[in-house]
């Protein structure tokens, strides 16, 4: 009984059609191209497309001395979704001329940038996987997520829904997509990835309303 | 019975007055009813609905500030840190520090996979238990419900804590108790209540909260709200009291649909300002029934009084009394029917007085009637009357002849005349009255025989002034006949009819005034028998003729006699010839008496031929004789029968007799004329003596009434008054004959005067045949056969 309206959404969300089409381009690389649309078939901005393999060197390299960038940009985080490889660093630089005071209770990272301005270079190690919810404790309407994924091969959908993830090596990968406001987790999708063909698929998924943080709901 | 009628009306008139008022009233009343009740059921309905929306800002009202108070706790970040790190004594003191500082009763806290965290409640470690509240809390980013927990009522709010995406829920309730349903019934109208109810899984009402106890028995009958709305209204009763009622349909868990306001608004109080408006109707109908009951009472009176007054005058007008109704002041309808009454009730009297003067009055001569008479003189022979009183009737004489001579409106004021002198001569206490066509009659109270004589007396010479009418002089003449009380008669009718006989008597006895003589009028019996006998004694010879010589004066022989009827009745003896001859013509007996007479005279006549005596024989004959058109012929067969010349018989007939029926008379008279009988007038100078008539009659002779003759010797008057009827008689070439010649010397004069018969005592009384032929024998008047 949870979640009526989610319910038709979450039936396409598990069948997504997958058409995989014959790899292309070099033998060295190849590509997926992954397109993500709501039920009405709009396009969804800042779902997480990653394609994880059994092979770890086929997940790319390691993220631990890999720097990623979450701005605070007109009371934004920026991007509003950051995808990382565990490991990775990622720093937080305030382009705001106010102070802001980065926090995150989720359970992958739980911690607190005390108030800051731009020029002092405040980053945080994300090593266990998962989702990691950033707020400000200043404002409240400020919302940004770093998603910590076990492999390098990710990217967000635009503003037309489409994600492309480059550089994939031909082997067996497992396809998630993910969004903040996402009603019920995609399952996976299971690809093989060839020298010279790449990947293309289409998810639809159901999402919630954006939570208006900071203010009850009338 | 009159009275209860005009009660009946007056009750009538006041019911229809009351009937009409309370018709009003009660139109009234349904109007403002229909109105008022129309008006104050929209208005209730109206308060109720508005109540329920009340309610709905309330409630929401309500869940908003517990939202701010829950959200209040949810953004702080020390209690995210407390949350965010599971640190539950932290959590608990934060939310019950919380609901304390907004009067909430219950806090909790809910994990994101709906465990209780901490609650102020008991809670603790058990599956969040409001249904699908966190849900849509979820959904909407807040929810709010009422829900039972622990058997109260809670208005219950479930908001996120956002770190900054949801990390948990804080559940917020406050209770709705008694007291909260009598904050809420503040915000509505005076009259309304609230009730919070559920309805549990097993389908029992709980009433969890009122202002008002509620059996939950009667939420059966309610009607179930429309989601998030109303129901519609209906009137349920309770405790005897009528409640327009609302159900109002409570946020719910999404799960638990069970739980509902009912809103009642008390009809008692909907309707107060309609029943104050009754009583002040009920109040003005038994004000206005008083006054109309006492101004109608009033009307009808003044109606039924007046109706009340003329009938009581009508019922005394059926009884004789003309009494007229009191019209009033007023100018009224009654006035006018009042007034019309009387003008008809005066002229009922008036003509009643006429009728009865009418009946009592004599039209010819404004004197009372008979009948009026004899009411008066009952009253004075009755007890308590006069005790003696004189009855005078008075006839007047040969009225026939002065209808004949002068015409009936002559006779008119004659008798108009003769009422006014015999009241002149007759002044004093006395009743005076018509008796009938030809009589007057005379009451005197107190009289006894010499005053009534000598009153007649005055009647008497009262007629001797002769009546001038048109011109002419009158002379008349009346009979007075007298009967005295008690002496005479005892009764009305023997007085009047013994006076009556009074005037035949003294008619029979050639006066004027007559006292009632019993001797003579033994009864009226008697007179009848009397014409029973004239027949039988005319067949016996017990009436006979007696014959009465008349002398030629100038040969001093015996030429004629007149036959003078003799009654010697077995019995009675001499009946006066007056009496029965005048019986006989009133009873129709007068015709055996005059063949009687004609055969008997015609035959004497033809014995005396036998005899050869020249006498000629005369006999009188009455007035109804001379009415007879047969007489003529009759008279011729006798004379033929007898063999005798008509020269030979003599009529005498009276001018009175002639004057009755002149006309007809004349025709006989010259019939018998035309025979060569000789006529003869008889009386004459007794009646009217008018030369017209006695010039047109076919007459040989003339007879010198008694009273002229009786006295001639010593009256100058009379010797004056017979020597010129002699003359004038002479020059109309007629024999003059004389009546009542009883001595010498006036037969002495009468042969002077050339007077040509005598007839008297002096030469013979009448005396029968037998005597009378001896008489002719012996007397010094000797037939005159030598004369002739």
């Amino acid at each position: 009984m949870r979640g009526l309206r989610a319910a038709p959404g979450t039936i396409h969300g598990l069948l997504p059609v997958v058409l995989l089409l014959g790899s292309v381009v070099s033998a060295r690389a190849a590509q997926a191209v992954v397109t993500v649309t709501d039920d009405q078939g709009a396009p969804i901005e800042h779902a997480v497309v990653s394609l994880t393999s059994p092979d770890p060197a086929l997940n790319g390299p390691p993220g631990k001395g890999a720097v990623a960038v979450m701005a605070q940009q007109d009371k934004q985080f920026v991007p509003h979704v950051l995808p990382v490889r565990v490991g990775t660093t990622v720093s937080f630089p305030n382009h705001d001329d106010f102070r802001h005071q980065v926090y995150s209770f989720s359970p992958a990272k739980t911690f607190q940038i005390s108030l800051y301005s731009g020029d002092e270079d405040k980053r945080e190690v994300f090593d266990k996987p998962g989702v990691v919810a950033l707020g400000c404790n200043i404002h409240d309407t400020m919302l940004g997520y770093i998603y910590v994924l076990e492999t390098g091969n990710f990217a967000v959908t635009g503003a037309d829904g489409v994600a492309v993830v480059d550089g994939l090596q031909p082997g067996p990968y497992r396809i998630n997509v993910w969004h903040p406001r996402q009603r019920a987790p995609l399952a996976g999708q299971e690809v093989t990835v060839t020298a010279d063909a790449g990947v293309t698929a289409s998810y639809t998924m159901s999402l919630k309303p954006p939570l208006l943080l900071g203010v009850p709901h009338p | 019975m009159r009275a209860a009628l005009f009660g009946r009306f007056q009750t009538r008139l006041l019911l229809l007055f009351l009937s009409l008022f309370v018709l009003v009233q009660v139109a009234t009343y349904c109007a403002v009813y229909m109105v008022t009740s129309r008006n104050l059921g929209g208005q209730a309905r109206q308060h109720l609905l508005y109540s329920g929306e009340t309610l709905h800002r309330a409630i929401h009202d309500r869940a908003d500030k517990l939202v701010e108070g829950a959200a209040v706790l949810s953004t702080d970040f020390g209690f995210r840190e407390a949350v965010a790190t599971g640190d539950s004594p932290t959590i608990l003191s934060a939310l019950v520090n919380l609901a304390q500082r907004i009067g909430a009763q219950r806090a909790m806290l809910v994990s994101l996979d709906r465990q209780v965290v901490a609650d102020t409640g008991g809670l603790r470690g058990k599956p969040f238990p409001l249904g699908r509240l966190v849900d849509l809390a979820d959904e909407h980013g807040r929810s709010s419900a009422f829900v039972v927990l622990d058997g109260a009522l809670y208005n219950f709010v479930v908001v996120p804590v956002m770190a900054p995406v949801p990390i948990a829920w804080v559940g917020l309730g406050t209770r709705i108790d008694d007291a909260q349903a009598v904050s809420l019934k503040a915000l509505m109208p005076r009259g309304m209540d609230i009730n919070f109810v559920h309805r549990a899984a097993d389908g029992n009402w709980r009433v969890l909260a009122s202002t008002l106890p509620l059996d939950p028995k009667s939420l059966d009958a309610l009607p179930r709200p429309v989601p998030g709305g109303n129901s519609e209204p209906v009137t349920l009763a309770e405790n005897g009291s009528d409640y327009l009622t609302l159900a109002v349909d409570l946020p719910d868990d999404g799960v638990d649909q069970g739980t509902f306001a009912v809103l009642r608004y008390s009809l008692d109080v909907a309707f107060g300002p309609y029943r104050t408006l009754v009583f002040v109707l009920l109040g003005l109908l038994a004000l206005g029934l008083i006054v109309v009951a006492v101004g109608g009472a009033l009307v009808a009176r003044t109606v039924s009084r007046p109706l009340h007054r003329l009938a009581e005058a009508a019922s005394k007008v059926s009884r004789g009394d003309y009494q007229p109704v009191e019209v009033g002041p007023r100018r009224d309808e009654f006035a006018q029917l009042s007034s019309s009454f009387n003008r008809m009730v005066s002229s009922i009297d008036e003509r009643e007085k006429q009728i009865t003067f009418q009946a009592e009055h004599d039209s010819e001569t404004g004197l009372p009637n008979r009948r009026r008479f004899e009411r008066e003189l009952e009253a004075l022979i009755g007890p308590g009357g006069a005790g003696t009183v004189s009855v005078i009737v008075v006839t007047v004489d040969r009225v026939n002849e002065v209808r004949n001579a002068f015409g009936y409106s002559t006779w008119d004021k004659l008798i108009a005349l003769i009422g006014p002198r015999l009241a002149g001569s007759v002044p004093g206490e006395r009743v005076l009255a018509r008796l009938s066509t030809v009589s007057f009659i005379l009451a005197l109270p107190g009289c006894g025989g010499d005053e009534a004589r000598s009153a007649a007396e005055r009647i008497r010479s009262g007629f001797e002034e002769p009546f001038v009418i048109d011109g002419f002089t009158i002379d008349a003449n009346a009979q007075i006949g007298i009967a005295n009380h008690p002496e005479h008669a005892s009764t009305v009718g023997g007085l009047i009819q013994k006076a009556s006989i009074g005037v035949m008597q003294a008619q029979s006895s050639g006066l004027v005034v007559g006292v009632y003589d019993p001797e003579r009028d033994s009864s009226t019996a008697r007179r009848l028998s009397l014409m029973g006998d004239l027949r039988r004694s005319l067949a016996n010879r017990e009436v006979q003729f007696y014959y009465q010589p008349k002398i030629h004066l100038p040969s001093g022989t015996i030429t004629q006699v007149e036959a003078l009827v003799r009654w010697i009745h077995p019995e009675l003896g001499f009946v006066p010839p007056v009496e029965f001859i005048t019986l006989a013509e009133q009873t129709g007996h007068i015709g055996y008496l005059t063949a009687w007479a004609l055969e008997s005279a015609i035959r004497q006549c033809a014995v005396w031929r036998e005899m050869d005596y020249p006498i000629r024989v005369a006999i009188n004959l009455s007035a109804q004789d001379l009415s007879d058109r047969a007489l003529p012929a009759t008279v011729a067969a006798l004379l033929s029968e007898h063999d005798i010349d008509p020269s030979w018989l003599v009529l005498e007939v009276t001018e009175s007799a002639v004057m009755k029926d002149p006309e007809q008379a004349i025709k006989v008279l010259e019939e018998l004329n035309r025979m060569n009988v000789t006529l003869s007038v008889d009386d004459y100078g007794t009646g009217y003596s008018s030369m017209g008539y006695l010039k047109k009659l076919p007459i040989q002779e003339l007879k010198i009434d008694r009273s002229f003759v009786l006295n001639l010797a010593s009256s100058p008057q009379d010797q004056i008054l017979v020597r010129s009827t002699i003359e004038m008689g002479h020059s109309l070439g007629l024999h003059v004959t004389a009546e009542g010649v009883e001595d010498e010397a006036s037969a002495k004069l009468l042969r002077e005067f050339g007077c040509d018969l005598a007839q008297g005592y002096y030469y013979s009384r009448p005396v029968p045949v037998d005597e009378l032929n001896r008489f002719i024998e012996e007397s010094p008047w000797g037939l005159g056969r030598a004369a002739e």
